[in-house]
């Protein structure tokens, strides 16, 4: 189905005029399906070779509805973050309640913000400005929908031949830039879904630092909806 | 978890990065191995946490005068407290069914000797039918309101220390429910939690007075990205009460929350004990967190505490044991004073914030200078009935896996026969190191 899909779109795109909306709908569709749990390692790499690691299971369901319940390490074992559309809060299990927090502070320290780690699906926060084509890549330019958004515009490259990243820029309201995203690894996760494996990030407010995510299991999940609640938050140990 | 690193090292080479199960990024040393992250059944985690404490006593102030009128004729201008601390927290989970609990267990040597404690803080059957539906029996902390000082709707839980509410606190015995439903719309969830929290042979003594059940309950609503509960407590060992309270974040990096409880029957106490009244009062919290871009985060509570006592009050009740302190070594004058063993829930005159209108200031600063995991901050507890005031620095440093170190000082600012010129010490300094497993 994607196949065709980006068939139809390279095909159709020099006669009808390339529609940025649905190729940025086909990279959220690439990079995962709409409902499913995943696991992921983020390291933080400090300029003099220091790291700290840190091991997530995600859940998602549709568009709107996110949560992290971290793995490791032991200081942050059990923490859980959710995201319901804007809204996004903390479960500390030491605290022993939600608190609401917002999308640009950071549960992990480094470059990576909680935008980052509960991201939902480019196409659900962000508009399509324009498309570019550059070689073998379209650019496109994202503005956030909403005040909301952790990034307010958004400088995406994307490969034409599997719509898939390969960086995207991150700039605030001002223009500067926050972040670049650096997408690597194409790897093969099973039930038809080939993506990015590596996400590595850098950012020109933290010289010298970088964070790297690495994608170790996406897998198609339905989950209730109950599941995105706060009262659910000190149970989501269960889930997995 | 160094063995699960040679662990895979020694994959990679006898089997080849090809056929790996990890995920390797290139020219990089990091990898994932995700087998090594399946779920258990049975999971134990925790902290173990030594604490060095120096206090600087205030010895005209009457709190020192309380706690140190036994020793007689001895005065002591210091002190150094060793606190050690060990929290395990253990869930065995299979199907519907999850027991879970955490011990606490203090050891601490100070001026008076060596005291121990140890005890369960929770320990809970629960039972999930459904994602929906979640049955409960057992020990549990609750922790009810938006607020963080303080949360006038904390209407089933332990006293909370302002100056440190992220402590965790022991539960009570409860046998409860938690449904949930989920809505398309405005009402994005309802959840109901109903509880019974008996007060029976010594069950729940902590709580208040024996042979109630205390019927509670606490309803959530999602309501326009607005999170607003209701409370309730019945009459029983406390008086009945309602409560409210709401949380909403106005832009990505600006929240504000508020509480507020209607109390009935409080007990007012005068600084004789003899003297006694009941009214019904109010309470009610403001507050809001805001972050910079620059990752510095603010945040201001305004508490008032209708069951808190009057700056007269409180004077009087000050007047009486510097009287008494200064009759030894009779000591007959600290008879009969309205206090209480208990730390926190001790009297009305000693407790922490025993009066009635307060602010909270905080400021911290997430990571300065590109410092990773470095957080230093100031907390500012200021009586706004008296004007005087508790100052706290406070140094966070979580980079070393697995450690936590925390460096504060606590400074009470104030005149005497005001809250905080009339505390225990000067000044007290304060070196935590938190080691998680």
């Amino acid at each position: 189905m994607r196949y065709l899909l980006l068939t139809i779109l390279l095909l159709a795109g020099p006669a009808l005029g390339l529609d940025g909306t649905a190729i940025l709908k086909q990279v959220d569709r690439n990079l995962a399906p709409e409902s499913f749990e995943m696991y992921r390692k983020l390291v933080n790499i400090e300029p003099d070779g220091r790291r700290k690691e840190y091991v997530l299971y995600t859940a998602k369901k549709g568009r709107d509805q996110v949560l992290a319940l971290f793995l490791e390490p032991a200081s942050d074992e059990g923490r859980t973050t959710l995201r319901v559309a804007d809204n996004m809060w903390l479960y500390i299990p030491d605290v022993g309640k939600p608190l609401r927090i917002t999308s640009l502070q950071s549960v992990v320290g480094g470059i990576f913000n909680n935008s980052d780690l509960m991201r939902l699906e480019f196409s659900v926060e962000y508009d399509v400005e324009s498309i570019q084509e550059e070689g073998d890549v379209y650019i496109l330019s994202l503005k956030a929908k909403t005040e909301f958004v952790a990034y307010d515009r958004l400088k995406m490259q994307v490969e034409k031949q599997n719509l898939l990243p390969v960086t995207i820029e991150a700039y605030a309201a001002s223009g500067l830039l926050i972040k670049t995203l650096r997408y690597k690894d194409v790897k093969d996760f099973g039930d038809g879904l080939v993506r990015p494996g590596v996400m590595e990030t850098d950012s020109p407010l933290y010289i010298g630092y970088k964070s790297v995510i690495l994608f170790g299991k996406i897998q198609k999940r339905d989950f209730a909806d109950e599941v995105f609640t706060l009262n659910y938050m000190p149970r989501i140990k269960e889930l997995r | 978890m160094k063995w699960r690193a040679v662990a895979r090292a020694f994959a990679a080479l006898s089997v080849g990065v090809l056929v790996s199960p990890e995920v390797r990024a290139q020219d990089e040393e990091y990898s994932f191995d995700v087998s090594g992250y399946e779920k258990k059944a049975f999971e134990l985690r925790g902290y173990a946490e030594g604490q060095i404490e120096h206090l600087q006593f205030n010895r005209s102030g009457a709190l020192y005068q309380l706690n140190f009128f036994e020793e007689y004729p001895k005065r002591r201008k210091s002190d150094q407290r060793y606190t050690g601390t060990l929290e395990l927290e253990g869930r065995y989970n299979r199907d519907i069914l999850t027991a879970s609990f955490r011990t606490h267990s203090e050891i601490v040597e100070n001026w008076f000797g060596t005291q121990h404690d140890n005890r369960f803080y929770e320990a809970l059957l629960s039972i999930q039918p459904s994602p929906g539906l979640t049955l409960e029996l057992g020990k549990k902390a609750y922790r009810w309101g938006t607020g963080i000082a303080w949360n006038p709707v904390a209407f089933v839980e332990r006293a909370k220390d302002a100056g440190d509410p992220d402590v965790s606190r022991e539960g009570f015995w409860v046998i409860s429910a938690d449904w949930i439903r989920t809505f398309d719309g405005p009402l994005q969830t309802v959840a109901f939690t109903p509880l019974l929290l008996p007060t029976n042979q010594g069950l729940n003594s902590g709580f208040g007075e024996q042979g109630h059940l205390n019927p509670a309950a606490k309803l959530y609503l999602l309501y326009r990205d607005i999170d607003i509960d209701f409370m309730y407590l019945g009459e029983g060992s406390r008086s009945r009460r309602y409560g409210m309270d709401f949380s909403a974040s106005l832009a990505a990096n600006f929240e504000i929350h508020g509480e507020f409880a209607y109390l009935t029957d409080v007990r007012q106490r005068r600084a004789t004990p003899d003297v006694s009244r009941t009214s019904d009062e109010i309470a009610y919290l403001f507050g809001l967190r805001y972050r910079t871009q620059e990752d510095v985060f603010f945040v201001v509570e305004y508490y008032y505490n209708g069951e808190g006592t009057t700056q007269a009050q409180q004077r009087a009740f000050f007047r009486r044991v510097h009287a008494a302190w200064d009759a030894l070594p009779d000591a007959s004058g600290f008879s009969n004073l309205p206090t209480s063993e208990d730390a926190l829930e001790r009297g009305p005159f000693t407790r922490p914030n025993p009066m009635q209108h307060y602010m909270n200031l905080g400021v911290a600063w997430d990571e300065p200078h590109d410092i990773l995991y470095f957080t230093p901050g100031i907390q500012a507890l200021v009586n706004l009935d008296d004007h005087s005031l508790s100052l706290t620095p406070q140094f966070l440093y979580s980079g070393i896996d697995d450690l936590e170190f925390r460096f504060r000082t606590v400074i009470p600012l104030g005149d005497d026969l005001d809250e905080y010129g009339e505390k225990q010490n000067e000044y007290r300094v304060e070196l935590r190191v938190r080691w998680y497993f």
